[in-house]
């Protein structure tokens, strides 16, 4: 019974740490557009770096796929997690309309990137990131004001 | 001559064989989010370990039992029991984060889902557990992590450089964007994987494996006070690796693949060979390390002969319980649960159940019942005792940090 309680309770204090509260206020909303930005723009920014590295030689295919690929992963779970939170107002809605148009095209570009590094064309790759370096700014600035 | 060499090789086995998916994940993380400023507890956690290990192996080697053995005979069957059964779960925890390490390493080189992986590098940990001597399994794994100086190396060349990254460890609390809980959370958790507890049953139950005497006790001197500090400069390394090259741009670790990145950029393919080849081997000996660590603790405990130094018929049920540890590793790390995630939480619970292993080790090397002439000395005590207030803290304040920052988030 002991035992069983213990692992009732590391149950509970795993999913309380993990799970991913709803926004009531905009305060709430706009710290949670925040942190959707922050980690967009540490996706990219992996990306960015990871496609130079490919283009000169400096890493192997595998290895860029594999980076390009979990960065992949972060922008499209953050971007999800957000796209799935309730705004509680109208301006809630205007923060929402800033933030997500451009998650999401970040996430369209790693994912043009990460297809070209599965198919080994390495070289081009810094031409396909491009547009996330400026996607990224304007994400960090957001991150940073509302943050 | 034959002495020094040994001495030296042990100093080398123990430096390579340091660092862990947790060291490697937990430092890293850090580094991204904090730059330098827990470099500290780094440097706390392996003065620590140093401070345990060296007692772990003297008690093993004076008394000629290991750890566990001495834990349940000095706490009672039932105390040990508690302290059995978290140490067991952290570390088929710990456990199933290696394997699912092992098969990310694979996947960087691969491009095939790690999840594949999984159950190969299970089987290829169990043919080398079974079928290779310890000392040369100990030192063959050792030794090939010391592939990881190259992130020592990426360190100098990267961009502010090694001077510059160790001179911003001296500033101290979160910075602006972070808060001081999420500040002490992460610092627990380099605690954690700098002292996780299989590494003191391994350290003694090995002392029992390599058939240590009074004699030896300067090799384990050596390899504690030499092999695990060099040691803490590869965490160290790759903590300024991370610091350098994420922070300023706001990328946050949480994959192993972004370790690769601070290596290629400064030191191209030859450079990234040398890391992935390091972290395989590192992860690999670590793999190792835990999965005989839960034969040796629930074989100590039970009484049952144990060891790779008498043949498996003569241990099936120590085998058994590694297969079992192997088998349940395999599962967890089947769940498809990110192998990073599970890391994490290993490193973060080892810190809240370390007074449990720690404490008992304190107790029996002041006995002189176990240790004759070779108990604790005053300033040791004091140090080590210190130490345990530390702990002690840091296992009540993890479960209530952990719920109030998320995990870190």
């Amino acid at each position: 019974m002991r035992c069983r309680n213990a692992v009732q309770l590391f149950a509970v204090v795993a999913v309380t740490a993990s799970c991913v509260a709803p926004a009531r206020t905009l305060a709430d909303y706009e710290a949670k557009a925040a942190d959707t930005a922050a980690a967009v723009v540490s996706a990219a920014r992996t990306v960015v770096l990871t496609a130079r590295l490919a283009a000169a030689g400096r890493s192997f295919g595998a290895t860029v796929a594999v980076t390009v690929a979990d960065a992949e992963v972060d922008a499209a779970s953050a971007r999800d997690a957000f796209a799935s939170i309730q705004p509680p107002d109208d301006a809630s809605d205007a923060i929402r309309r800033r933030v997500l148009p451009a998650v999401e095209r970040a996430v369209r570009v790693i994912e043009l990137v990460r297809i070209a590094a599965r198919r080994d064309e390495l070289d081009g790759l810094p031409a396909i990131a491009r547009p996330l370096e400026p996607i990224a700014s304007s994400l960090e600035r957001f991150s940073t004001r509302y943050g | 001559m034959k002495k020094v060499f040994e001495i030296f090789l042990g100093i080398l086995t123990a430096f390579g064989g340091f660092v862990d998916i947790g060291d490697l994940v937990a430092n890293a993380e850090t580094g991204a989010r904090f730059g330098m400023r827990l470099a500290w507890m780094v440097v706390v956690g392996v003065i620590g370990i140093v401070i345990y290990a060296e007692m772990a192996g003297r008690v093993a080697t004076m008394s000629q039992r290991p750890v566990f053995d001495v834990i349940r005979e000095r706490l009672g069957a039932r105390l040990a029991l508690v302290n059995l059964g978290a140490s067991f779960f952290i570390n088929l925890l710990t456990f199933a984060a290696e394997i699912g390490g092992l098969a990310l390493v694979i996947e960087l080189v691969t491009d095939i889902n790690y999840l594949l992986w999984v159950p190969l590098v299970a089987i290829a940990v169990w043919i080398v557990l079974w079928k290779v001597h310890f000392s040369v399994m100990e030192k063959i794994f050792g030794l090939s992590g010391l592939a990881l100086i190259v992130t020592v190396l990426a360190l100098w060349r990267l961009d502010p450089g090694l001077g510059h990254t160790f001179a911003s460890a001296r500033q101290f609390g979160p910075p602006p964007a972070e808060s001081w809980p999420t500040y002490a959370f992460f610092a627990i958790a380099l605690l954690g994987a700098a002292m996780t507890p299989y590494e003191v049953f391994f350290f003694s139950s090995g002392a029992v494996e390599d058939h240590w005497t009074r004699k030896d006790l300067i090799i384990n001197r050596a390899n504690v006070y030499i092999g695990f500090p060099l040691g803490g400069l590869l965490s160290l390394a790759i903590m300024g690796g991370a610091a350098a090259m994420f922070l300023p741009r706001g990328v946050s670790v949480g994959h192993l693949s972004q370790l690769t990145l601070p290596v290629s950029s400064t030191l191209g393919t030859a450079g990234l060979v040398f890391l992935l080849y390091g972290m395989f081997a590192a992860i690999f000996s670590a793999a190792l390390e835990t999965a005989l660590s839960a034969g040796y603790t629930v074989s100590q405990f039970f009484g049952w002969q144990w060891g790779k130094f008498v043949r498996p018929r003569e241990a099936a049920r120590f085998h058994v319980v590694v297969l079992f540890t192997i088998c349940a590793g395999v599962l967890i790390a089947l769940t498809t649960l990110d192998p990073i995630i599970v890391t994490e939480y290993s490193i973060v619970l080892s810190a809240a159940a370390l007074p449990l292993t720690y404490l008992p080790i304190l107790i029996v090397a002041n006995d002189p019942a176990y240790m004759k002439d070779k108990t604790n000395s005053r300033l040791l005590n004091a140090v080590a005792s210190g130490f345990l207030l530390l702990l002690i803290v840091v296992a009540l304040a993890t479960i209530p940090l952990m719920i109030w920052t998320k995990a870190g988030a």
